[in-house]
């Protein structure tokens, strides 16, 4: 039993990761090549990890899982947070920090911190 | 062959159209791809350290995790500032 949860466990994950690839060939806009990286880090990435754990417990091969598993989702957000803001920059949006704008003296407010200015 | 040597090589066939996307498009387009790469990359040597029965090479997978992340913000840095 244990083994047949695993292998769909592993098989969900690996369905994930190929349309999450496979979408990259058909779209066209880089936010909407983004939009697939997600996917493949948060879900594919616990499928195959929960896949291991759940067939060799929490050996060395299963901690690892969970360690790749857990640094993938902690930092997905902030990859794609930093990749759309550098895209968004290159097609000409302003983009300040808060924190800047408000030590920024009077009369030279920036534009707000969404920078979805085109 | 088991299950997870398996699965390595089909994550190996779906970093194709990321080499593809890599190859003929912008580097707005690159960078998304790379960033990609990087998970499916540390996805794939976990499956190898596990159908090889490696811990060592799990462990490599989980500092490519970290290394992949940290490479995608740095370059994503890099193209809103000077490229």
């Amino acid at each position: 039993m244990t083994g047949v949860i695993s292998d769909v466990l592993l098989v969900a994950g690996l369905v994930i990761v190929v349309c999450s690839c496979a979408g990259m060939a058909l779209f066209d806009d880089p936010l909407d090549r983004l939009h697939l990286v997600t996917p493949a880090a948060m879900l594919g990435s616990t499928g195959i990890s929960a896949s291991i754990v759940v067939r060799y417990g929490l050996s060395s091969s299963g901690l690892a899982a969970l360690g790749v598993a857990a640094i993938l989702i902690a930092a997905n957000p902030l990859t794609g947070h930093a990749v759309g803001r550098a895209i968004a920059i290159r097609r000409g949006a302003v983009w300040s920090d808060p924190a800047d704008a408000a030590a920024a003296p009077s009369g030279s407010e920036c534009a707000g911190s969404s920078g979805a200015e085109q | 062959m088991n299950w997870y040597l398996a699965a390595a090589l089909v994550l190996q066939v779906a970093l194709i159209p990321c080499a593809w996307v890599c190859w003929r498009f912008d580097p707005e387009h690159r960078v998304v791809a790379l960033g990609l790469t990087g998970t499916v990359q540390a996805l794939a040597l976990l499956c190898l350290a596990v159908g090889y029965r490696e811990p060592g090479l799990a462990s490599m997978a989980v500092v490519l995790a970290a290394l992949s992340s940290g490479g995608s913000v740095a370059f994503a840095r890099f193209l809103e500032r000077w490229l």
